[in-house]
């Protein structure tokens, strides 16, 4: 139980890996609060886990419209009190091509994709800051660092997570506050299925160049995070974390 | 109880960092066997964990020591799940005084020991199709600082060894990663910052976290490593450096 006596907090969580970290950190111990605009996914994951004995809370909230996300955050607040743990994990895919692209597209696809986890940091550092405890795990990608064809700007996103928990990290030190990235390769989730669907070939090359010749399931990434966000991981700060079966070793 | 029914062998476990790893390991369930050269701290600490840890004297800079060693650890307690390449030294060279044995005998400890380790571990790894290993890299294996060469050569190459090592390996399930440390207050620290005034002072302003860390918060990030819980972690380097590597100077 390396989560006991903590609040996590985390942004889309109720599918795919994010599902994985609710499930994951409430075995661990952890109460655990999630935004989604998934209400039904939502409300069926939190009505399980608290029949089987957790607590489990979730709020609808767009995490790129900063009042929405903001009111939702002080309910989740007002029962489970002040949050030391947090999980930005909310993301979509983007394959643009760079002429075509629109910049409204531009817009609303780094307000989740990058600016929410800047949202999450500016809501839960406060009472971080004050209590000198707390740990940030920012979900970026393998993209963050090498990247396949079609993936613009996906990978500006997720490389801008790793530049961001940086930073944080380096800033929010003194209070004892650790910030991380998490970068997964490729995991059997319902955003890599939309992805195999878009681009039907990729799924037999994404199997031939797994070092393990298979893809990750949620839960091998969300042992990660939980083991990031732990007291275990207590000098582990300003890091990007690769969980991608080792992917990133290879090129091609 | 993350290491039931695992066998961890660590090469430098006699103190530091290695000490503190073969601790986390038997207090999460393993039988732990370490060599070292330090039989004094090897036998004491042995003798002070009981019948699930053993101690063998060995240098890792000498296949034929670590091979008989690990023959020997095998026959006790069953073939070996995980490894640890913990052992290491120092060094401080000036690249035009140092000498071709100098660099023969640091890269035989800080280097190639990654390669002997994972020679004497994979066949029986391959077998079971599971397996982990771990190896202890540096921040200097991607930023350094003044007066570490060859030090920082040593550390990237435990990088390329890490990536190679996933790839070929991946096909077995067997994981390799690196864990890489920034200020640990080990013997070895400790030594380096003693060695000139206002290291100490100077090192500790420049930590994110505003400390340096402590041995066992390495060995932490390493028995997670080496435990089912990190299933899909392979070829990675995991710095444990509280922030240091994401400073520029």
């Amino acid at each position: 139980m390396i989560l006991k006596g903590d609040h996590l907090f985390v942004t889309g969580g109720a599918a795919g890996i994010g599902e994985a970290i609710v499930i994951g950190a409430a075995k661990e111990g952890a109460k655990v609060s999630f935004v989604d605009i998934d209400d039904a996914k939502s409300i069926t994951l939190v009505e399980k886990l608290t029949k089987e004995g957790f607590n489990v809370q979730y709020q609808r909230a767009d995490v790129t419209n900063y009042d929405n996300f903001s009111s939702a955050y002080a309910k989740l607040v007002s029962t489970f009190g002040d949050v030391t743990l947090a999980v930005s994990n909310a993301g979509r895919n983007s394959y643009a091509d760079a002429v075509e692209y629109q910049e409204e597209e531009w817009n609303s696809f780094f307000a989740l994709d990058l600016k929410s986890s800047w949202y999450v940091a500016k809501l839960c550092l406060p009472a971080m800051r004050k209590s000198k405890y707390g740990s940030i795990v920012n979900i970026s990608s393998i993209h963050g660092r090498m990247s396949r064809p079609n993936f613009f700007p996906y990978s500006a996103a997720k490389g801008g997570i790793v530049g961001l928990s940086r930073n944080l990290a380096l800033d929010e030190g003194k209070y004892g506050i650790r910030v991380n990235s998490v970068s997964p390769g490729t995991t059997a989730t319902p955003l890599l299925k939309s992805y195999m669907e878009t681009f039907p070939d990729e799924k037999a090359h994404a199997l031939s160049v797994a070092p393990n010749g298979r893809f990750g399931t949620p839960e091998e990434i969300a042992n990660a995070i939980i083991f990031v966000l732990s007291k275990d991981a207590s000098f582990v700060t300003g890091a990007d974390l690769m969980v991608d079966g080792a992917l990133h070793s290879r090129y091609a | 109880m993350k290491l039931s029914g695992h066998h961890i062998f660590v090469t430098g476990g006699a103190k530091g960092i290695g000490e503190a790893i073969v601790r986390d390991c038997l207090a999460e369930g393993a039988k732990v066997s370490f060599v070292d050269i330090d039989v004094k701290n090897g036998e004491k600490l042995a003798a002070e964990l009981g019948s699930s840890v053993k101690f063998v004297k060995a240098s890792v800079a000498s296949f034929a020591e670590l091979s008989k060693a690990f023959s020997e650890v095998t026959a006790a307690f069953g073939e070996v799940t995980g490894v640890v390449n913990n052992a290491g030294v120092n060094s401080h060279a000036d690249p035009v005084t140092m000498t071709d044995q100098e660099w023969e005998d640091f890269f035989a400890i800080d280097m190639k020991p990654v390669w002997l380790t994972a020679k004497l571990a994979l066949p029986a790894m391959r077998k079971a199709g599971k397996g982990s290993i771990v190896n202890i890299g540096s921040i200097h294996g991607k930023l350094t600082y003044p007066g570490f060469f060859p030090y920082g050569a040593a550390k990237s190459a435990v990088l390329g060894l890490t990536r190679n090592l996933a790839l070929d390996e991946g096909k077995h399930e067997i994981r390799v990663n690196t864990v890489s440390p920034g200020y640990i207050l080990t013997d070895l620290t400790k030594g380096w910052l003693s060695a000139e005034d206002g290291r100490t002072e100077r090192a500790n302003s420049i930590q994110p976290l505003g400390r340096m860390g402590q041995p066992v918060e390495v060995a932490k990030v390493v028995t997670f490593l080496l435990s089912d819980k990190a299933t899909y972690i392979s070829g990675s380097d995991w710095a444990v450096d509280g922030g240091l590597g994401a400073r520029s100077a």
